[in-house]
């Protein structure tokens, strides 16, 4: 069990790179080369379904990795202003296509969109290894 | 009924069409209705510095090999099954293309060295390999490793012209700034006997 790895940066799509690298670093114990892959695209996915398109970058946004031996959790949180409520959904994931990329990619996902904090989470299971 | 679900259902029925050959359109209409996630996933890859034309072109192709090559008798959504063939084909695009950027040297050789030894192993191990597994295989650190895997997606350039925000561009600002010491020499030379 590793303990819990904090980021918290502006919450600007432009520094989303660092949340990349991260992540790259967080999931290299457990993970293959290509589960890696899969799971930077995954959270900069959730990231950017938390960020304002449009807005500027008053808020902040945390990203929290988590893992064991088998899996990694990542919690983004994104406080100040987000992606605003559209017609009265909260899942975040007005872009439908952003589902279909979560879905493909991790095991595990959800978002919930709030007024000043919005929260989106993960999980990834690593394949079974057979280490030779 | 949701529009998500009424799409899965939608795609289902197509496929179903496709598969027996009884409407010659369904390939066109499958091809269509998913040319949203062909885009998604292209501007997510056009931070890499490529034209965003040229993503949505390689996706849109992999889009259609998806459509040719999915077997709905697997059980998997054909939108996992095409997120997974476009994304391959998004990042093998990117890795036939050479650096606009210079990475230094060491990681540009550190890279080719990984991008093969993941290559063998994959072969080797029936599996992409793990990143200890690379490190060892190229007698380096894990960290080693995962710098150069980065410096491979170094391709990004802008040019000294492109607009800066709500700065003016970088070639107007460039010795804007002028440095104290070099404004000496340059006084210094001009004074000199």
């Amino acid at each position: 069990m590793t303990g819990p790895i904090e980021l918290s940066l502006p919450a600007e799509a432009d520094l989303l790179f660092l949340v990349r690298l991260h992540v790259g670093a967080a999931a290299s114990r457990i993970m293959t080369v290509e589960e890696i892959e899969d799971l930077q695209l995954a959270v900069m996915e959730l990231c950017m379904s938390l960020l304002d398109p449009h807005g500027g970058a008053d808020g902040r946004l945390s990203i929290v990795f988590t893992s064991d031996d088998e899996s990694i959790e990542v919690v983004c949180t994104l406080t100040g202003p987000g992606r605003p409520l559209e017609d009265g959904r909260n899942d975040g994931l007005s872009e439908p296509w952003s589902t279909r990329i979560l879905d493909a990619l991790v095991d595990e996902h959800r978002t919930s969109i709030g007024e000043g904090s919005s929260l989106a989470w993960l999980r990834k299971k690593r394949a079974q290894v057979d280490r030779r | 009924m949701t529009k998500d679900l009424q799409r899965r259902l939608q795609s289902r029925e197509e496929f179903a069409a496709l598969a027996t050959g009884a409407d010659p359109d369904a390939r066109n209409r499958l091809v269509e209705s998913h040319m949203g996630l062909a885009w998604h996933l292209a501007r997510r890859f056009a931070s890499g510095g490529e034209p965003l034309d040229d993503l949505v072109q390689v996706a849109s192709l992999a889009l259609v090999n998806a459509v040719d090559r999915f077997d709905p008798e697997r059980g998997v959504q054909f939108s996992t099954f095409a997120t997974k063939t476009i994304i391959g084909e998004l990042k093998r695009y990117f890795r036939d293309k050479g650096w606009s950027v210079r990475a230094p040297r060491r990681l540009q050789e550190l890279y080719l060295e990984v991008r093969d030894a993941e290559a063998d192993l994959s072969q080797r191990l029936g599996r992409s390999p793990m990143v200890d597994e690379l490190a060892g295989a190229c007698g380096c650190r894990p960290t080693d490793v995962l710098e150069a895997l980065e410096a491979g997606k170094a391709y990004r350039s802008i040019s000294i012209d492109a607009p800066s925000g709500d700065e003016d561009p970088l070639a107007d600002r460039l010795g804007f700034d002028v440095d104290d010491q070099l404004l000496r020499a340059e006084f210094r030379s001009d004074l000199s006997p």
